[in-house]
């Protein structure tokens, strides 16, 4: 059981983790690879890339909903 | 002397934060007891870890082109792997990444030696028994932002499965 003052703060600094996440995802789906790297793995990579930035931000919003409606909710532990 | 650039994506800081990640919903998660609170939680974990094995995957196509049968032949498996040895008393946890007929990949909280042979008992998530088999370590890989090594096991016998109800 947690308070929920407590499950709000450890939310938050979730939700400062995962909110990091999508720039970085989006740094390694900018990156340039050697010359020689093979195209179409690079093609590969860098649209996982972009789409991990999206279910990163997708991630980041259930984080803020769960967040606030906890935050609305009446119980105290959870 | 020719230098080569480097091929490896920098993936080392998205590696660290995805660890670091998942280890601050595992620690929420044994503390909350609410249902609805916890299923949204442990789905973000499954989530958080899936991505970081997908972004390990896309990395390692990149860097060694050569694995893409191999890759192919894998599935993505949540759950748990306990590791012992025999005639010790030392027991391992790790965290199952992926799994095929012929390994699995184990993310831990130390290093092996390759050439090691371990009982692993796999406990997938949803599977009400574990897989019981013995496995030599073939690579293990450090992740340069966190203590957390993948290591790969090759399996040396047929996997005892567990039972079903079919």
């Amino acid at each position: 059981m947690i308070a929920k003052h407590d499950l709000i703060e450890s939310l938050q600094d979730i939700l400062s983790l995962q909110q990091d996440l999508a720039p970085l995802y989006r740094q390694l789906a900018d990156w340039e690879p050697p010359s020689d790297a093979p195209p179409a793995r690079h093609r590969e990579f860098a649209a996982t890339c972009r789409s991990l930035e999206q279910d990163s931000l997708r991630q980041a919003e259930c984080i803020e909903n769960l967040c606030s409606s906890i935050a609305r909710g009446d119980r105290n532990d959870y | 002397m020719t230098i080569r650039p480097d091929p490896t994506p920098p993936c080392d800081h998205a590696f660290g934060r995805i660890q670091t990640l998942a280890a601050e919903l595992e620690r929420l998660i044994v503390k909350v007891e609410d249902p609805a609170v916890l299923k949204t939680l442990r789905n973000l974990l499954t989530d958080t870890l899936m991505q970081g094995d997908e972004l390990g995957a896309v990395a390692d196509a990149l860097c060694h082109p050569g694995t893409e049968n191999r890759r192919k032949s894998r599935i993505r498996a949540m759950g748990e792997v306990s590791l012992r040895t025999d005639g010790s008393a030392q027991n391992l946890v790790g965290r199952c990444l992926d799994l095929s007929l012929g390994g699995v990949c184990v993310n831990l909280d130390r290093a092996l030696e390759p050439g090691e042979l371990w009982h692993l008992d796999i406990r997938l998530y949803g599977a009400s028994s574990p897989m019981r088999i013995m496995g030599r370590v073939s690579w293990c890989r450090r992740h340069a932002d966190s203590h957390n090594h993948r290591v790969g096991f090759e399996f040396q016998s047929d996997p005892e499965l567990p039972d079903t109800d079919d």
